[in-house]
C-alpha cells in the first residue's frame, strides 16, 4: 500500500486522531544546481557523468569554488545531500593534479571512517587512478602502518587517534604533514561540549606540526543543522571559515508527526508507554509494506522493542526476518549486511539507536518512528532525515515519552518546529583541557619563546609548567622534560584524566567492565549502589577510592539508588551581570563543593522509597562555571518561608530540565542548586553549573538566552496538566511540597513581569 | 583569581600530573660542570659547542676476558651468519662503530630525547669509546651537528636492540631538528636478536646484564639501574651539577665494551661450531638452529649430535634429539632418524611425537603396518596414561584402563591412523 494511503487511513482511525499533538508539512523541495567548475580534472567529471551526475547541487558547486580559492570552509546541509562530494572532488583533483599531495580525514567514529573509505573507494576505481586511501587507526595491523605513513594520499582516521597515535610521531609522517593540502571533519556537529574542546585543541597541535613542516592545509567541515554551525567549526579549527548552507539537494514532502499515547490514568496523569505505541505504530507501517526505520534512546530499549516487533509480525510470513536491530555492539559485518539490506530494500525494518544517526548510507526510507525525544532537535532533525525520497511523501512520527522534556514539547508542538536546533558549544580555552593539550603539543615540539597555543596566556601556562618540572625552559624555548607520555594520559571522551575502574567480581573472577569519570564516582559507584552496565544490575560491594577502582557483583534487584550530594557553591569571580528587572542573574567563576551524604533505594516502576544509607566519602572539589538568577527580598518577602523553599526546588528543577533545549549537551552536563539565602548575593539563588572543570560554555550561554530560558520554564508548568507538581515539571510532590508548583509560577511570573516592566 | 593559582588549584585536585615532587625543589646551581667531572673536551660547531667525553685503551685490553682488539681479526662472512643477514658479508668491524643511547624515556616518540650516544670504535691501536653529551637541551643542534660528523666516518654500526630503540629515536632527533638523518642503518648488526639466537637456550633471559653474566661471566658492582638514568638526567639539568650524571657515563661506556665483547663472542661461536666456543651443548643445540636456518645441514647435523653427545639438560634433549632426526629425515638419512625415534620412544615421558614419526616411517616408508600399529597404541597407551595421570582421577574409565581415549585432536589423530592401518593390514592379508 502507498504510504499517503496508509496516512489516509491512520488519519480515520479516532485513536490516532486523540493522540495528535502536532501535525507539520514539510513542502517538497526541487533541486537546484550548479555547474562542475572548469578546473576539475576532466576524469572526475567524466565518472560523476558515468553515474548520472551531470552537475553539482548547487551547495556543492559553492564548496568547490571556494575551496579551490584556498578559503576554508564549512558546509551544513541535511543527511543525505552528496555531502561527501564537496570534500571528496576537491581533495582527488588535487591528488590527480599532484600525486605528492596529501588529505587527512578526520571522523568521529570508526564506523564512519569505514563508510567514508567504501565510497572513496569506488570513485577511485572507477578514475582508475593510483590513489591510495588508508584506514589508520586501534584496528590498523603494525605491519600496514609504515605504508600508510609514507604512500598514503588519503589518510582516514579519528580524532582519538590523531591525538594518541599521530601527532606525538610526527617525524614518522613527514611525508603527510610536509605535503598536506586538505584536512576533512565532518560531523562537526558532534564535536562539542568537552570532547569538541579537546578536539579543538588537538587541531590547534595539529596546525602547530603542519607550520613546522611548512605546510598550511585548507580545512573542509561539514556539519549537521544546528543553531551555529559557523561558530562551532571556527572554534574547532581556530580559524576563519566560509558557511556553506545554501542545500541545493531535492526532497520530497515530509509529515511530521507528534504523537503523544493516551492517557491511561487520568488522576496520576500516567501515559501509555511510548515504546508500546511506537511499536504499534511500527508494525501497521511494516505491513502496509512501508520501509521504517525506529530510533531507541537506549540499547536496551532497541532490543525490547525489536523483540516486540517481531513478536507482533509473526502472523506475516516472512516479514518478521526482515526487521533487524542496529546498535552499538553489533559485529561490523552484520552491521554492514544491514545497510546494504536497507539500501536494496531487502531489509524492511530497523530498530536503531542515535548509531545510525551519524552519517552512514542507508540510502532514504519511507517512514521514521522516533521513541521519545532525543535530547536535542538538532539530533531529532538528523533522524528524521533519514526518511524521504527525492520523490513521494515520506512521514516522521515522533512518540513523547514521560520524560519533562518530550511532554513539553508535545504541549508546546509550535516550539519545536519554530524552534531553530541548539548551539554546539565547545570552550577550547577551559583551562584543564588547554593546559592537557599544552603538555601533548609541548612533548611534539618545542614551544618557542612569545608563540601562542590559542591564548594570550601561552606563555604564564608554559612558565607555570616549567615551574612543576615538566618542561624546561632554556635560551627562550620550552622544552618536554619528563618520562611520561602525556597523550596517553588524556582521554578525549571523558571529563577528568583519572577515570574509576569498575571491576565485576561475579562468580569469583574479576573482569573489568568499565569506567565511571571522577566527578561522577561519588553519585555512581558509591558503596551500595546499583550500577547499571548494559542493562544489568551490579552492586558496588566495596569502593576504592585512593586506588580508583569499585568492586561490583551482578545482582537482580527491584530498586535503583539515587545519591543525595550536598553541594557549596562559592563565587569566585562574576565574568558578567546584570538585573532583569529586579531579577539579578550573572555568570562567572565559582568553587563547587560537593560531598555525597546518603543514597535512597527506589523501588522499580513505583518509584517507592523503600531504604537509604549513608555514603562516606570525603568532599570533591571542583572550579567551574555557573549561571545564577537571584530572587529580590521584594519578591520573595510575598512567600512564607516554607513555600519560598519549595518554590525554589521546583524552579530549579525545571531550569535543569528545560537548559537541554538551548545547549547541544547530555541533560547531565549541567548541574543545579538552590539556596534559600545564598552566601555570596544574599538573597534566594539558583546556580546551574557546568559538571566539567572550568566548564565548556554552558553556563554562558544559559546567561545570553536567559529571559527565553525563564519563559519557556514558564511554559512547561503552566502547560502542565498536573495539579501541584509531578516529574514532568517542578518534580514529586513528596520532593517539592504541595506549594511547590504555584510557587514556582509565581517566581517565574514576577521574573518575566518585573523584566518586562523594565523593558 | 590569578591563572598561576588557578593552575595550582588543579594540580592539587590530582587532575594534572606534574613532575616528581624531589625535582620541584628549588635548584641549586653547581659548579661541578661535566668537564670537571667527565674526561673529554667541548668541540666546536657551526651550530655552537657541545661536549664530549672521551676514554682511550690499548684494543688488546680485555673486557669480560675478551682481548677488544680479536673483534679486528675475525673472519667477515661470520657476522652476516650471526645476523642472518648477508648485506652484512663483508663488514669490516675496523671501520663498523658501536652504539649504544642514554634517554629521557623509553617512549619513542618526539618527546624523548636523546641525551648521551655512546662511540666505540677502534683507532691506531686503541680502543675508543667518544660519548656526545647534551649539556643542556638547547644544545641539540650542536650535539647532532657533531654526531653526524663523528657518525659519517664509518661504514656500518652495531647496537643491542638499536633497530627498535636508538636509531629510530635518533632518527627522531634528526627530523625533529629539520635535517635529514645519515645513519648507515642498511648496514646495521643488531646484536640483541643474534644474541638470543645463540643464548637463550642457555641463558633464557638475553638481556645485555644476563649476557655479562652468563657469557662474559662478570656481573657490574655500582652500576646505575637503567630506570633511573631519566631522572639522573632531570636532576643533573635542574642542579647543574654534574657529579649526578658521572655514573650514566660510566654505565655507557660498559654497554659499549660488553656490545664489543659480545660481539667477539658471538662470532666465535658461528666461525666454530664444532670448536670450544660452543661446548656447553646448550649453545651447540643454538648453533645447530641456526646453521639448519643457514641450510648448512651437515655442519647441523654434525652440532646436534655434538649436542646430545654431551648430557644436555632433560628439556634441550629432547628438543635437540627431535631436532636432529627431523633433520636426518630431511636430508634422506632415514635409519638414523629411525634410531633417535626410537631411544626416544623409550623415554619416559606424555609427548608421542617420536611414536607419530616412527608410525608415519613404518607405514609409509617399511610398509611394516605391524610394527606401525604397535607404535600408535604405544602412543595411546602413553596419551591414556598422561590423561589419568594429568588428574582426571581414580575413579576416571581411563584409569581402569577402559579404554576411551581423551577426546583431544593428538589421540583422535592417532586413532584415525590406528584404523587406517588396520584396513591396510586386513587387505594385504
Amino acid at each position: 500500500m502507498k504510504l499517503e494511503q496508509v496516512l489516509e487511513d491512520l488519519k480515520q482511525s479516532e485513536r490516532f486522531r486523540g493522540c495528535i499533538a502536532g501535525w507539520h508539512h514539510v513542502p517538497p523541495r526541487a533541486a537546484r544546481h550548479g555547474d562542475f567548475p572548469e578546473w576539475l580534472d576532466p576524469r572526475l567529471t567524466q565518472v560523476l557523468r558515468g553515474r548520472g551526475i551531470e552537475r553539482p547541487f548547487t551547495h556543492q558547486g559553492a564548496a568547490l569554488n571556494a575551496v579551490h580559492d584556498g578559503r576554508s570552509v564549512v558546509v551544513v546541509t541535511p543527511t543525505a545531500s552528496g555531502k561527501t562530494m564537496c570534500y571528496n572532488l576537491p581533495v582527488l583533483d588535487a591528488i590527480l593534479k599532484d600525486e605528492d599531495a596529501r588529505a587527512l580525514y578526520l571522523f568521529p567514529t570508526k564506523a564512519l571512517s569505514q563508510d567514508q573509505m567504501t565510497e572513496l573507494h569506488g570513485l577511485i576505481t572507477e578514475l582508475g587512478a593510483d590513489i591510495k586511501t588508508y584506514t589508520y587507526d586501534g584496528d590498523t595491523p603494525t605491519s600496514a602502518r609504515k605504508a600508510i605513513r609514507t604512500a598514503g594520499h588519503v589518510v582516514v582516521t579519528n580524532p582519538d587517534m590523531l591525538h594518541t597515535g599521530i601527532l606525538p610521531h610526527h617525524t614518522r609522517w613527514v611525508k603527510l604533514f610536509e605535503n598536506l593540502r586538505y584536512v576533512v571533519i565532518d560531523e562537526v556537529h558532534h564535536y562539542r561540549g568537552v570532547f569538541g574542546s579537546h578536539v579543538a585543541n588537538v587541531i590547534r597541535r595539529l596546525r602547530r606540526v603542519c607550520r613546522f613542516y611548512g605546510s598550511d592545509p585548507i580545512f573542509i567541515c561539514a556539519s549537521a543543522t544546528i543553531a551555529n554551525p559557523l561558530d562551532l567549526a571556527e572554534r574547532l579549527v581556530g580559524g576563519p571559515l566560509q558557511l556553506i548552507d545554501d542545500n541545493g539537494a531535492p526532497s520530497g514532502a515530509k509529515e511530521f508527526i507528534l504523537y503523544n499515547p493516551p492517557v491511561v490514568n487520568r488522576e496520576l496523569g500516567i501515559r501509555r508507554s511510548s515504546a508500546l505505541e511506537a511499536q504499534a505504530l511500527a508494525a501497521n507501517f511494516l505491513r502496509n509494506d512501508v520501509q521504517t526505520i525506529v530510533f531507541a534512546r537506549s540499547r536496551v530499549t532497541t532490543e525490547l522493542l525489536l523483540t516486540y516487533l517481531r513478536e507482533n509480525l509473526a502472523r506475516h510470513p516472512g516479514l518478521a526476518e526482515k526487521v533487524h536491530g542496529y546498535r552499538g555492539g553489533y559485529l561490523p559485518l552484520q552491521r554492514r549486511a544491514i545497510e546494504r539490506g536497507l539500501r536494496d530494500g531487502s531489509v524492511r525494518g530497523v530498530v536503531a539507536t542515535n548509531a545510525l544517526e551519524l552519517g552512514i548510507d542507508i540510502g532514504r526510507l519511507d517512514a521514521c518512528v522516533i521513541v521519545g525525544y532525543p535530547g536535542s532537535v538538532s539530533s531529532t532533525w538528523q533522524q528524521a532525515g533519514r526518511v524521504g525520497r527525492r520523490a513521494g511523501t515520506s512521514v516522521v512520527v515522533l512518540v513523547g515519552s514521560s520524560n519533562p522534556l518530550d511532554q513539553y514539547l508535545m504541549a508546546h508542538p509550535d516550539y519545536f518546529f519554530g524552534q531553530p536546533p541548539e548551539s554546539g558549544l565547545v570552550n577550547p580555552d577551559n583551562l584543564l583541557i588547554l593546559l592537557s593539550h599544552v603538555k601533548c603539543a609541548a612533548f611534539e615540539l618545542p614551544f618557542e619563546a612569545g608563540e601562542e597555543f590559542g591564548v594570550e596566556s601561552t606563555e604564564q601556562v608554559l612558565d607555570f609548567l616549567a615551574e612543576q618540572k615538566l618542561l624546561r625552559r632554556v635560551d627562550g624555548r620550552y622544552h618536554w622534560m619528563a618520562e611520561d607520555f602525556p597523550a596517553e594520559e588524556i582521554s578525549l571522551r571523558s571529563a577528568a584524566a583519572e577515570n574509576f575502574v569498575i571491576i565485576d567480581t561475579t562468580d569469583g573472577q574479576t573482569r573489568v567492565i568499565g569506567e565511571v569519570d571522577r566527578i561522577s564516582a561519588p553519585m555512581l559507584i558509591h558503596e551500595e549502589a546499583i550500577y547499571i552496565h548494559e542493562g544489568q544490575q551490579h552492586h558496588v560491594d566495596r569502593l576504592d577510592w585512593g586506588e580508583k577502582k569499585a568492586y561490583v557483583r551482578k545482582v537482580d534487584v527491584d530498586y535503583y539508588t539515587d545519591a543525595n550530594l550536598a553541594v557549596r557553591i562559592q563565587v569566585l569571580d562574576v565574568f558578567k551581570s546584570r538585573s532583569d528587572g529586579d531579577f539579578p542573574t550573572a555568570y562567572g567563576e565559582v568553587l563547587v563543593a560537593a560531598m555525597a551524604t546518603m543514597f535512597k533505594k527506589i523501588k522499580l516502576f513505583s518509584h517507592e522509597n523503600i531504604g537509604s544509607g549513608r555514603i562516606h566519602l570525603p568532599e570533591e572539589q571542583m572550579h567551574t562555571t555557573a549561571y545564577w538568577l537571584s530572587v529580590p527580598e521584594t519578591a520573595a518577602g510575598a512567600f512564607p518561608s516554607d513555600d519560598l523553599q519549595s518554590g525554589l526546588v521546583g524552579l530549579a528543577n525545571v531550569l535543569v530540565n528545560v537548559a537541554p533545549l538551548f545547549l547541544l549537551c547530555d541533560p547531565r552536563d549541567v548541574q543545579v542548586v538552590a539556596e534559600v539565602k545564598s552566601p555570596f548575593t544574599g538573597l534566594p539563588t539558583i546556580y546551574l553549573y557546568d559538571r566539567y572543570p572550568g566548564g565548556v560554555g554552558l553556563a554562558e550561554k544559559l546567561y545570553d538566552v536567559s529571559p527565553l530560558f525563564l519563559k519557556t520554564a514558564l511554559d512547561l508548568i503552566s502547560g502542565c496538566s498536573c495539579e501541584n507538581g509531578c516529574p514532568a515539571c517542578v518534580g514529586p510532590v513528596d520532593e517539592v511540597g504541595p506549594r511547590g508548583k504555584a510557587a514556582a509560577v509565581s517566581l517565574l511570573r514576577e521574573a518575566i513581569r518585573s523584566r518586562a516592566a523594565q523593558g | 583569581m590569578q591563572l598561576k593559582d588557578k593552575l595550582g588549584e588543579l594540580v592539587q585536585a590530582g587532575l594534572i600530573k606534574v613532575g616528581p615532587a624531589d625535582l620541584r625543589e628549588a635548584p641549586r646551581r653547581s659548579a661541578h660542570g661535566i668537564d670537571s667531572v667527565v674526561p673529554g673536551r667541548v668541540l666546536t660547531t657551526a651550530h655552537g659547542p657541545v661536549f664530549v667525553g672521551e676514554d682511550r685503551r690499548p684494543a688488546d685490553a680485555a673486557h669480560g676476558g675478551v682481548p677488544l682488539a680479536e673483534a679486528l681479526s675475525l673472519d667477515r662472512r661470520h657476522l652476516a651468519t650471526l645476523a642472518l643477514d648477508d648485506g652484512l658479508g663483508d663488514l669490516d668491524l675496523s671501520r663498523a662503530v658501536f652504539i649504544d643511547t642514554e634517554t629521557t624515556g623509553l617512549g619513542l616518540g618526539t618527546g624523548t630525547y636523546v641525551f648521551l650516544v655512546g662511540l666505540g670504535f677502534f683507532e691506531g691501536g686503541d680502543y675508543v669509546t667518544r660519548q656526545y653529551f647534551l649539556r643542556d637541551l638547547d644544545e641539540e643542534p650542536a650535539f647532532l651537528t657533531a654526531l653526524q660528523a663523528d657518525l659519517d666516518r664509518f661504514e656500518a654500526i652495531v647496537t643491542f636492540n638499536g633497530k627498535a630503540f636508538d636509531l629510530p629515536l635518533l632518527e627522531n632527533r634528526f627530523v625533529l631538528s629539520r635535517r635529514r638523518p645519515r645513519l648507515p642503518d642498511d648496514r646495521h648488526l643488531d646484536l640483541r636478536h643474534a644474541a638470543a639466537r645463540l643464548w637463550r637456550e642457555r641463558l633464557t633471559s638475553c638481556s645485555l646484564s644476563s649476557l655479562e653474566s652468563g657469557i662474559l661471566g662478570f656481573a657490574r658492582e655500582g652500576d646505575v639501574p637503567g630506570e633511573l638514568i631519566p631522572l639522573l638526567y632531570f636532576d643533573y639539568l635542574h642542579s647543574g651539577d654534574a657529579r649526578i650524571i658521572e655514573p650514566v657515563f660510566t654505565h655507557n661506556r660498559a654497554d659499549i665494551l660488553s656490545l664489543t665483547a659480545l660481539t667477539v663472542k658471538a662470532v666465535a661461536v658461528v666461525a666454530d661450531p664444532l670448536g670450544d666456543a660452543a661446548s656447553d651443548p646448550a649453545d651447540r643445540f643454538s648453533v645447530a638452529r641456526l646453521l639448519e636456518r643457514l641450510n648448512r645441514l651437515e655442519d647441523s647435523l654434525a652440532c646436534y649430535e655434538l649436542a646430545l653427545a654431551a648430557g644436555p639438560a632433560p628439556t634441550t634433549r629432547e628438543k635437540a634429539a627431535r631436532h636432529l632426526a627431523r633433520l636426518y629425515k630431511r636430508v634422506g638419512r632415514f635409519e638414523q632418524a629411525v634410531g633417535v625415534w626410537r631411544r626416544l620412544v623409550q623415554e619416559p615421558g606424555w609427548t608421542v611425537h617420536a611414536h607419530v614419526e616412527l608410525a608415519k616411517y613404518y607405514e609409509h616408508r617399511t610398509r611394516d603396518y605391524d610394527q606401525a600399529i604397535a607404535v600408535v597404541q604405544a602412543a595411546l597407551d602413553r596419551l591414556a596414561t598422561g590423561a589419568a595421570l594429568a588428574g582426571i582421577g581414580a575413579h576416571s574409565p581411563l584409569a581402569h584402563g577402559l579404554v576411551d581415549p581423551p577426546d583431544d585432536s593428538e589421540s583422535r589423530e592417532l586413532l584415525h591412523r590406528l584404523t587406517r592401518l588396520r584396513a591396510k593390514k586386513a587387505r594385504r592379508a
